[in-house]
C-alpha cells in the first residue's frame, strides 16, 4: 500500500478531480461537525434553563 | 396492556430501556468511548481512502468520492428504519423515550440524506457529466430528504407534543414504501447511476484495496450516527423532563463539579 500522491499539490489537485473531491470532503465534515455541535448547544441551553428554574424558585423560597 | 410488560422478567430490560433517566446515564457512559471509536475509524477511513486506495481504472481520482457518498447513503437509509420502528413503538407502547428517539432521528437522517445527494451531484459532474439528474435513484433519495423534512415538520405543526408524535410516527410508517423502492431503483429502472457496489449475498464489486477503506468509512458512520442519536435524544430528554427531579440533581451536581 503505496500513498498514491507524490506531493501536496498533486493530492490537492488529484488530476482535475481535485474541487469535486475536497468540495466532497469540506462539506461533509461540516454537516457533521454541525450533527455533533448542534444537540451539544441545545443540552447546555436545556441545563441553563434548569439551574435558572432551580435558583428563582430558592429565591421565592428565602422571600416568603 | 400490563400482561405484555409484567408476564416474564426479559420484559425488564424493555421496561428500563424507556425511562429516560436509564437512557441518559447509560449513554453518558458509552459516549465518551463510542467518540474515540469513531473518530478513530473516520480518520482512519478518510486518510486511507483519500490517500492510499488505489484510483479507479475508469474514474480516476473521482471516485474518491465512494468514500462519503456510500457510507451517508447507507446511514441515510438505515436512520429511516430506526425512526420508523422506533414511531412504531411508541404507537403501540405509548412510550416516551421512543418518540423522543424518533424525532431525534429526523434532522440527523435529513442530514446525512442531504450529504448523500451532494456528495452524488458532485461525483455526477465528473463521471456523469451533469450535477443533477432526475433519475430512479436520484429522485428516491430525493423523496427520503422530504420524508425526513416531512416528520420534522409536523413534529412542531400540532399544539400538543402527544399529536405530533403520532402524527410523525404515522408519517415515518407510511414512509417506508419508500425504502425498498430506493434499493431496487438501480435493478428496477434504467438509470445513470451505478447498481450496488456492495451485497450481501456475493462478492463485492471493488478490488479489495479500494474496499477495504470503505468498510473502515461505513462502520465508521455507523458509530458516528449511534453518537450524534445519542446526542440528540439526550438533550431532548433534558428539555422534556426539566421538571423532573433527576435532571435538577444532575444540573446542581454539574454546577457544583
Amino acid at each position: 500500500m503505496n500513498f498514491q500522491f507524490e506531493n501536496l499539490q498533486q493530492l490537492l489537485a488529484m488530476e482535475g478531480h481535485g474541487p469535486f473531491v475536497w468540495t466532497a470532503v469540506v462539506v461533509s465534515l461540516a454537516v457533521m461537525i454541525r450533527l455533533v455541535t448542534k444537540p451539544m448547544a441545545d443540552s447546555k441551553a436545556a441545563q441553563k434553563d434548569v439551574a435558572r428554574d432551580i435558583a428563582r424558585a430558592t429565591n421565592s423560597n428565602g422571600e416568603a | 396492556m400490563n400482561w405484555l410488560t409484567n408476564w416474564s422478567p426479559s420484559w425488564q430490560w424493555f421496561h428500563r430501556l424507556g425511562s429516560p433517566r436509564w437512557f441518559y446515564q447509560t449513554t453518558g457512559r458509552w459516549l465518551p468511548w463510542l467518540s474515540l471509536l469513531t473518530l478513530v475509524l473516520l480518520g482512519t477511513g478518510l486518510v486511507w481512502g483519500l490517500g492510499f486506495a488505489p484510483q479507479d481504472a475508469k474514474q480516476g481520482n473521482s471516485f474518491r468520492i465512494i468514500y462519503l457518498h456510500v457510507p451517508a447513503s447507507f446511514l441515510a437509509l438505515a436512520g429511516y428504519y430506526i425512526m420508523a420502528i422506533a414511531g412504531a413503538i411508541g404507537l403501540i407502547w405509548k412510550m416516551k423515550l421512543s418518540y423522543m428517539v424518533m424525532k431525534s432521528a429526523a434532522p440527523i437522517g435529513a442530514a446525512l440524506t442531504f450529504l448523500a445527494l451532494f456528495t452524488g451531484a458532485v461525483w455526477g459532474k465528473p463521471t456523469w457529466g451533469t450535477y443533477w439528474v432526475w433519475d430512479a435513484r436520484v429522485t428516491s433519495m430525493l423523496i427520503l430528504l422530504f420524508l425526513y423534512l416531512g416528520v420534522l415538520a409536523l413534529q412542531y405543526a400540532f399544539h400538543s407534543n402527544e399529536a405530533g408524535n403520532r402524527a410523525s410516527a404515522i408519517l415515518a410508517l407510511v414512509g417506508t414504501v419508500n425504502i425498498p423502492i430506493i434499493y431496487k431503483s438501480v435493478d428496477w429502472w434504467y438509470t445513470l447511476h451505478q447498481p450496488a457496489t456492495i451485497k450481501l449475498t456475493s462478492a463485492p464489486s471493488m478490488h479489495p484495496d479500494m474496499f477495504q477503506p470503505l468498510l473502515v468509512m461505513i462502520l465508521g458512520f455507523y458509530c458516528f450516527y449511534a453518537v450524534t442519536l445519542c446526542l440528540y435524544t439526550r438533550a431532548e430528554i433534558l428539555r422534556r423532563e426539566r421538571k423532573s427531579s433527576w435532571v435538577k440533581e444532575l444540573v446542581v451536581k454539574g454546577q457544583k463539579s
